[in-house]
């Protein structure tokens, strides 16, 4: 019943209710990427990405050993944090031949919180954000030595040897951190590098539909609000004639 | 001396009375925002922006354990028991000073905290008044630090605060290096090699952002809207006096000018003479009778309209029997899209866990089912208030909308005076989010007392008691069988885009009670549901003549007390007593009457949940009631929050802003309310719940069949909502709120035809 009142007044405003199809199609076609006017992110494009996981081990392996290697996913876990530190970004970026200004690290272990709290959620946040054209992610998969690197990078093929160039730098820092050459943990490759290449599109059609028609639904909505007001505006200038009127019917 | 004119003409006084509250709103919000100075004259941005940063800090041997083979988890241990130690040996006063002259910083303008990061109960990690005394002080600050040891790795992290995100990145940088500082310091003082000290290794250069964007505009938003609202109240009030003379001045006939008008108002030609209107839509598809004539004045159109509204009375006081026909008649026959809307909106609150189901897209707001279906109805109902017609919501203030409205008004004032305290300490979008809900609470209201007619609220407090027996079905259940229906339901029924709580049917609480939660959150909320819902079988128990309905209403009784105690709460016993005592004060010898049938109720709720009631009994016998963690957490709140109700105690630290994770739980309503809101805010929540049974007095006085059966179900609702606010927070968990507000909202409706009433027969005679 109130949608037929609503409709009623749409139907008596419907040049007003005409020109929201202006900026509806307008949105509809920005989102939809039919005009080339749209805002950046619009733009069809790819990216690459990429995937290295790699095991920390003793150079004899603890795999068929019972109970070896137990402190392993500890140090995995470290050894996670440390390459995800400046050191490793500048000597990544060398290996990689690439800007170290374009490299970004993020930082898995700092955004792990362990008591919740405005200010740790926040700061967590703020330092995990990472703006590069190179980003490397580091974590490790406690409870277990595993340390995996997920690589994002213009191409695929860039992606592949960021990843590539991360493990390294992480087998030398671990060689380099050994208290003596045989008491050191090695780094080892679980598979090799998976990369692909994916599209980064634009918005899917069905929102540029959704976004028009729920744009369009509040501009009818505007256009029932306003006439709403009109009415109450005329109402409250139609009170002193409505009151007039009644008096001079009672004087009579 | 020349006096202020006053504009003659009402759209004048309306565009005048607008222009000044518009003026008034923008200049405080601008004075919020911006630093105002007379001397001399000028306006400079507040700095009111925060920002975060974060750092990691390994601690290690001087002989690096990270990539040493033959570590062991004896090592490990050690090293990790260590890093606890310099994470609290960071925060200490030395520390503090070092880190803040590597900062640059005042000393003095740092607070430093680490927090308890292993597994421990929260409740052994709240801070009781002094270490609170103490987070209030730091939290004035405007230079923070939080260490959190890592709890399974030698590791620190660190996060900062600071006005800016240089400062921020410095003070966390400078923490590691402070540290290594003092250590080195401690080391020469005692001798030590440092060849033995243990080694801090920050893993890169701090990271930082701006960590509260948007603060601005809602510190200016809340303020503007503030200033509007009150100076619009206060305009209207003011002028009241002058709008009621002239209105006594002017002949009852006039009054016909502010009844509803028909869709298109009277309107002078502009060029001419103009065609009649059309006839409206609605008529045209036969769907509204057409039978009144066109009125003097009034377009053809109009004769859409009823002919009791056309003659000067509501559309909503048309006759029942000619409103079927025209599809306005009373709700269930009814096509009127609110009234179904609304009914929809209370199946979902009385049957569906909605508060723990959301969207499972990550958005910036929690998108709970609730907050997904309100917004439709408030636009329906906007829509139709703007729109008008026969069907559209009739507007009118009782003392309950006032008593809501100064609940709001308590919120709103606590966060415009502390906006800028919060923040500072980054609870202000918490604050600002808990007042969304507050909103949707008032909505509820608002849009049932407009739009539900005098002639619905009885089927509605039978849909109400339908649902509240579902809900209570379905508890006892889950208590007989482990299977929460509602969750298990809901998770069948709703799109994969939902994702839906675990109920943990079965499970037991610390002290060994089921957790039978029903549709709630939690044990407590379904026991304050059906406190709610109860009182509408207990009144129609008391209104019953026949034998027949007096059986299924003693049925229902039963079935709603033995759910309650089925949650096996100790409130299952207070909340239900409460509802019992409040019909006992204005219903004494009906009750007394019923005394025989309370046996046979009680026999029926016994064998409906065997050996609960029981339960719920032997909590209160005295050894297990003071033992309990239930009983001694709440009573070391009162000490624990002492700090925060001083701090702040007229108008409180803010509505929203007490955070349990880093404060305490605080289980009852009525503290929080004290804290939060402060003793005005706690005045007006106990107002709000005052007026409702203040305004239910009269008609329960009358004892007007139908009107009295709702003013006492709505009134011992009021009292069991004030009753479960001293034993849990109530308005965390919103059934409780809806469903109070949502009788409050009917009782609205039969208070304000009730006036209009009395008004008629005033004119009449």
């Amino acid at each position: 019943m109130e949608l037929l009142s609503v409709l009623g007044v749409l139907r008596r405003r419907r040049v007003l209710v005409a020109l929201g199809l202006v900026p509806t199609l307008l949105i509809w076609a920005l989102l939809s990427g039919r005009l080339a006017a749209g805002p950046a992110p619009l733009a069809v494009g790819k990216t690459g990405i990429a995937q290295l996981r790699v095991m920390v081990d003793h150079p004899k392996t603890t795999i068929p050993r019972v109970g070896a290697g137990s402190v392993l996913p500890t140090q995995a876990a470290l050894l996670a944090d440390l390459a995800a530190s400046d050191a490793q970004r500048l000597a990544i970026a060398r290996r990689a031949s690439i800007p170290a200004a374009a490299l970004g690290m993020q930082r898995m272990q700092l955004a792990r919180l362990f008591a919740l709290g405005q200010l740790p959620e926040r700061a967590a946040d703020a330092s995990a954000g990472v703006a590069a054209p190179y980003v490397v992610s580091v974590s490790a998969a406690a409870p277990l030595p595993i340390v995996t690197f997920d690589v994002r990078a213009p191409s695929a093929r860039e992606a592949a040897r960021l990843a590539t160039a991360a493990r390294a730098s992480l087998e030398a820092a671990v060689a380099a951190r050994a208290p003596d050459a045989d008491r050191g943990l090695v780094i080892k490759p679980l598979g090799g590098v998976r990369s692909a290449s994916v599209p980064v599109t634009s918005l899917p059609p069905v929102v540029a539909v959704a976004a028009a028609v729920v744009l369009f639904a509040l501009w009818c909505c505007g256009v029932v609000v306003l006439h709403g007001l009109l009415r109450a505006w005329r109402r409250i200038g139609a009170r002193p004639v409505a009151a007039a009127a009644a008096g001079d019917a009672t004087a009579g | 001396m020349s006096r202020i004119p006053f504009p003659t003409s009402p759209q004048r006084r309306v565009i005048a009375g607008a222009a000044l509250c518009l003026v008034l709103a923008l200049a405080a919000g601008v004075a919020s925002v911006n630093a105002i100075s007379l001397q001399p004259p000028g306006i400079e941005p507040r700095q009111l922006s925060v920002a975060g940063a974060g750092a990691r800090v390994l601690v290690d041997n001087p002989r690096s354990l990270v990539s040493d083979r033959l570590a062991t988890e004896g090592d490990y241990r050690t090293l990790h028991k260590r890093a606890v130690l310099m994470a609290n040996l960071m925060v200490t006063g030395p520390v503090r000073e070092r880190i803040a002259r590597r900062a640059g910083l005042s000393p003095a303008k740092l607070g430093t905290t680490v927090r308890v990061t292993g597994d421990v109960a929260h409740i052994l990690t709240e801070p009781d008044s002094e270490r609170r005394a103490t987070q209030l002080r730091q939290a004035q600050l405007p230079y923070r630090l939080e260490v959190h040891p890592d709890p399974l790795l030698p590791a620190l992290s660190i996060y900062t605060q600071a006005p800016t995100v240089r400062e921020a990145e410095r003070l966390a940088d400078a923490a590691a290096p402070a540290l290594r500082e003092h250590l080195r310091a401690l080391a020469s003082l005692n001798g030590a090699a440092g060849a033995t000290q243990v080694v801090l290794e920050q893993t890169g250069l701090a990271r930082g952002d701006i960590i509260n964007a948007g603060a601005r505009l809602q510190i200016f938003a809340l303020t503007a809207i503030f200033v509007l609202l009150l100076s619009a109240a206060v305009l209207v009030l003011a002028t009241r006096p002058r709008r009621q003379a002239r209105r006594r001045a002017a002949p009852p006939a006039a009054d016909a000018a502010h009844a509803p008008q028909p869709r298109r108002p009277p309107r002078a030609p502009r060029d001419g003479p103009r065609p009649a209107p059309a006839v409206p839509l609605a008529q045209r598809l036969g769907l509204v009778a057409a039978s009144a004539p066109a009125v003097a004045g009034m377009p053809a159109g109009a004769s859409a309209m009823p002919s009791a509204a056309i003659a000067g009375a509501s559309p909503h006081r048309t006759s029942a029997v000619a409103r079927p026909a025209s599809g306005l008649g009373d709700w269930p026959r009814t096509t009127r899209l609110l009234p179904w809307m609304l009914a929809a909106m209370m199946a979902i609150v009385w049957l569906v866990p909605f508060n723990v189901i959301q969207l499972t897209y990550s958005l910036p707001i929690d998108l709970k089912l609730d907050r997904l279906v309100l917004p439709f109805i408030v636009a329906v109902w906007a829509l139709a208030l703007a729109a008008g017609g026969a069907a559209a919501p009739r507007l009118r203030l009782t003392w309950i909308h006032l008593g809501v409205a100064a609940v709001v008004l308590a919120a709103l004032v606590s966060l415009v005076l502390q906006a800028r305290a919060l923040n500072a300490t980054l609870e202000l979008d918490t604050s600002v989010k808990k007042l969304t809900l507050l909103a949707s609470y008032v909505a509820l209201f608002v849009v049932v007392a407009s739009s539900i007619r005098h002639t619905e609220v009885p089927a509605f407090m039978k849909y109400t008691l339908g649902l509240a027996l579902v809900c209570a079905l379905g508890t006892i259940v889950e208590y007989r069988f482990a299977y929460n229906v509602f969750y298990s339901v809901s998770e069948l029924v709703l799109p994969g885009m939902f994702s839906v709580g675990e109920a943990e049917a079965g499970a037991v609480d610390d002290i060994g009670r089921r957790v039978v939660r029903g549709p709630g959150e939690v044990p407590l909320e379904a026991v304050a549901m059906l406190a709610m819902g109860l009182p509408i079988a207990v009144v129609g128990l008391i209104g019953s003549a026949e034998r027949r309905r007096r059986i299924l209403y003693g049925v229902a009784v039963a079935i709603i007390l033995a759910a309650a105690a089925s949650t096996e709460r100790k409130s299952a016993l207070l909340a239900p007593a409460s509802v019992f005592l409040t019909l006992a004060y204005f219903r004494r010898r009906e009750l007394l009457r019923l005394a025989p049938l309370g046996v046979l109720i009680g026999v029926m709720m016994l064998l409906l949940t065997p050996g609960a009631a029981q339960t719920v009994v032997s909590q209160l016998s005295g050894e297990r009631f003071n033992s309990v963690t239930t009983v001694s957490d709440r009573t070391s709140d009162y000490d624990a929050v002492r700090p925060d109700v001083f701090t702040h105690l007229m108008f409180g630290r803010g509505y929203g802003s007490y955070e349990h994770v880093t404060a305490r739980i605080i289980d009852m309503e009525l503290l929080r309310t004290l804290i939060e809101v402060g003793a005005f805010g706690l005045l007006a929540y106990v107002v709000m719940l005052g007026t409702i049974v203040a305004a239910a007095r009269r008609p329960i006085r009358e004892r007007r069949p139908r009107d009295s059966a709702i003013a006492l179900s709505a009134a011992a609702a009021a009292v069991a909502w004030l009753v479960v606010s001293a034993l849990f927070d109530v308005m965390a968990f919103p059934h409780c709120p809806y469903i109070g507000l949502w009788m409050a909202g009917l009782l609205a409706v039969v208070v304000s035809a009730e006036r209009d009433r009395r008004q008629e027969a005033g004119w009449s005679s």
